[in-house]
């Protein structure tokens, strides 16, 4: 079916995606923050303030939790002396985080305020022709995530059609 | 960044490849969760609940997808795979299943099975159709 056409599907099936890998990513993040600074589950429990260091492993550090608050984060990040990023993005952009694509990032600029949804972005019928993004054919490069971004250093379809524009 | 490929046997065909395309779309979207998660994730890092490297059953090691919830009840899906293979970052699945065992033992000797043919050139490896 490819990857792509999965997430076209339905905005259910996106949400989906996201929230499992937000879930995933977030949980192992954390995971390697604590191994990273060498505590023990305890340890970290004890420095975050948190009752039970079973609620370490139970909510923290599980990939099926996802019911982090931000709080939690922003006091995880402070523990850890790591800085802290929570956004939207466009699915283009989640695309290449996810495929290991490389993105030219234009730090905060208009654009971040600025979030096309998974329509505006891929369905070209209802987006102005200068507002288009990928040329629909280069789409199908997204369909093997497998592939995509191995090896890659070239730019993605985004960027390329932007390119050659 | 990690590739995953299915295991391609004499006389039987693509048959991870096989069992996956037969799964339902919220089967597939679990399984296809767990990989995103783990092509980026080195390979060194990854661990229980999604990861077991199963010790002592001779090189093959087990991914688990999360549960799956439809009409019929909760399925729970696991690949049986060589993580390694074809190269460093690579890992290829040698056996699919929905069987909810502690220990899966049938599953693990098929996997087994399989892996020796890949290593004996009896079966190949190819690129996972997501």
């Amino acid at each position: 079916m490819g990857f792509f056409r999965r997430l076209k599907r339905s905005k259910d099936a996106r949400a989906k995606f996201v929230e499992s890998h937000l879930d995933k990513s977030i949980a192992f993040q954390i995971r390697s923050l604590r191994d990273h600074a060498g505590w023990t589950q305890g340890v970290f429990a004890e420095k975050l303030g948190i009752k039970h260091q079973n609620n370490v492993s139970a909510r923290l550090e599980n990939p099926t939790y996802g019911k982090h608050s931000l709080t939690t984060l922003k006091k995880i990040a402070a523990t850890c002396d790591v800085a802290l990023v929570v956004w939207f993005i466009p699915f283009g952009r989640w695309l290449d985080w996810v495929t290991g694509t490389p993105h030219l990032d234009n730090g905060l600029s208009e654009g971040f305020y600025n979030i096309p949804t998974f329509g505006d972005e891929f369905e070209l019928a209802s987006v102005p022709a200068e507002k288009m993004r990928p040329q629909s054919a280069h789409l199908d490069d997204y369909d093997s995530a497998f592939d995509y971004g191995q090896g890659r250093t070239e730019p993605n379809p985004a960027q390329r059609a932007a390119e050659s524009a | 960044m990690n590739s995953f490929f299915g295991i391609d046997v004499r006389g039987e065909g693509r048959v991870v490849q096989e069992w996956f395309n037969q799964l339902t779309p919220e089967a597939q979207d679990e399984i296809l969760n767990l990989l995103l998660h783990l092509q980026s994730l080195p390979m060194g890092l990854w661990r229980r609940p999604e990861y077991d490297p199963l010790d002592g059953e001779g090189g093959i090691s087990e991914l688990r997808a999360a549960e799956v919830s439809s009409d019929d009840g909760v399925a729970f899906y696991r690949i049986y795979g060589w993580k390694g293979y074809p190269d460093t970052h690579s890992y290829t699945f040698l056996h699919g299943t929905d069987k909810d065992e502690k220990n899966d033992i049938q599953g693990k000797e098929r996997a087994k099975w399989r892996a020796e043919q890949l290593f004996r050139d009896e079966a190949r490896h190819h690129k996972f159709d997501i």
